[in-house]
């Protein structure tokens, strides 16, 4: 028998594994993470709803359009900047403080020219680089071509290094 | 190199497709520096841990307004149940539903079954029977009076509180009020039970159950019950009795100061004056008719 979106097991696995994916992408647009949580309930709620309709193998693919959607229909488009903490260096303890000024200003102006990005472009740049997620399966979930992801992570790129030229 | 070729390489390098020496080569030893510079930043970045255990908590606290996952899958579930039973009880009741016929004070009614069989009910009385089974199962309830013209077929059965008529093909009559059972029979024959005794009557022939127990029987000459020539006839019978008949037929309320008298003889179904003065007359009694109130008086 194949899975069915409508058995519980089933529909909390898929739960377990999409939820924080799905409030990072919303993360990564919005820049609004309350915000994100609640656009990734509503598309588990839908997901609920329709759970007759859509195949197991289609689930996450329904998620990230329709929270994709509901994030085009209900949030105001506005500038965002989006902010990261990052991952502790303790190895790089004896570093000095020339060193972390000139990282902490570089971060920021990464993090401004990440916000300043079209949205698709941003949204699978990171996708790929905090998530971790392999092109296949950023196209898979937002239902494009292995190409589109490939062209959109590429110009992003080469935009990125525009900047750190100028510092 | 155009734009479209370059997006691919740098895209390929990021998912470790192509190497830094190919990068070195298309683009430069410089080129690798910013590239390594800008992702080795970005790669440090990270996004806060979402607890999923918490978050479907929130989730189906957030259904249970509607309906959380579970319930709603044992409620489909359920309610399947319930209406395969409803749908049982519904064709159970369907398959024995019984139906009743009744004919009010003041109205006789015929009604004929599928099987050809005709009953006449006298006023005030009812049959009660199977719809769906009456073919294999002619078994009817009686209260009150009626006249049977039976067709040839399964056994023939009235049951009334009094007794039980068996029969074959015939035409009888069978009178139950109150404590009483008086069954005449008109063609063919009929087995007469009550309690554990029973009685065979033939054409002719007609017997009477008071308080459970059956009567000798009697000859009678009539050629059709005497209600259906619109008269009731009666024998050594309760005045009391005599004027329930009474109210049936002429849908009317009868008081009576001495209940002790017992009537024999016949009264008519379509004047009341008359009917009355056939009753009273013989007892030395007197009536007293209210329109108004739609009722009689009987001293």
């Amino acid at each position: 028998m194949t899975k069915s979106v409508c058995q519980e097991e089933t529909f909390k696995s898929i739960f377990s594994e999409h939820a924080e994916a799905l409030v990072n992408f919303i993360f990564y647009k919005s820049g609004n993470y309350a915000e994100a949580e609640d656009l990734m309930q509503d598309a588990f709620s839908k997901l609920w709803e329709q759970c007759r309709k859509v195949p197991f193998e289609k689930a996450k693919s329904f998620l990230f359009t329709v929270a994709n959607n509901a994030f085009l229909n209900v949030v105001k488009h506005k500038k965002i900047v989006l902010k990261f903490e990052q991952k502790g260096h303790s190895q790089l303890s004896q570093v000095s403080p020339q060193y972390l000024m000139e990282e902490a200003e570089f971060k920021e102006k990464l993090e401004r020219a990440i916000s300043a990005l079209p949205d698709n472009q941003r949204t699978i740049f990171l996708m790929n680089r905090i998530d971790k997620m392999k092109y296949r399966e950023i196209a898979e979930k937002l239902g494009i071509s292995i190409k589109t992801v490939e062209k959109r992570m590429g110009k992003t790129l080469i935009e990125l290094r525009k900047i750190s030229k100028n510092l | 190199m155009d734009s479209n070729n370059k997006e691919i390489l740098h895209a390929k390098w990021l998912s470790g497709e192509i190497s830094d020496e190919e990068i070195i080569s298309q683009l430069g030893v410089n080129s690798l520096d910013e590239l390594h510079k800008i992702v080795n930043a970005i790669d440090t970045w990270e996004m806060p841990a979402y607890n999923t255990e918490s978050g479907y908590e929130k989730f189906k606290n957030k259904q249970s307004r509607k309906t959380i996952p579970t319930s709603k899958i044992r409620w489909i579930r359920l309610s399947s149940i319930a209406a395969s039973f409803l749908l049982l009880i519904f064709a159970y009741t369907q398959y024995t539903k019984k139906v009743t016929i009744y004919s009010s004070y003041a109205e006789t009614k015929t009604h004929m079954f599928g099987d050809g069989t005709k009953v006449m009910l006298n006023d005030g009385s009812s049959i009660t029977y199977t719809e769906r089974t009456w073919d294999n199962n002619r078994h009817l309830d009686l209260v009150g009076e009626a006249f049977f013209e039976v067709e040839k077929g399964s056994p023939f059965i009235v049951n009334t509180s009094n007794g039980t008529v068996l029969v074959l093909g015939t035409k009888f009559n069978v009178r139950a009020w109150d404590d009483k059972l008086r069954v005449e029979c008109y063609e063919g024959k009929v087995k007469v039970q009550v309690q554990k005794e029973t009685v065979i009557l033939q054409k002719g022939e007609q017997v009477s159950a008071i308080h459970n127990s059956l009567q000798a029987k009697q000859i009678s000459t009539k050629k059709r019950p005497d209600w259906q020539i619109g008269q009731s006839r009666f024998f050594n019978e309760n005045l009391r009795a005599v004027c329930d008949e009474l109210e049936r037929q002429y849908n009317t309320v009868i008081s009576l100061s001495n209940e002790e008298k017992t009537f024999s003889g016949t009264f008519v179904h379509d004047n009341l004056r008359a009917a009355l003065e056939s009753v009273c007359k013989p007892l030395g009694l007197s009536f007293e008719i209210n329109t108004e109130k739609n009722s009689v008086v009987i001293e």
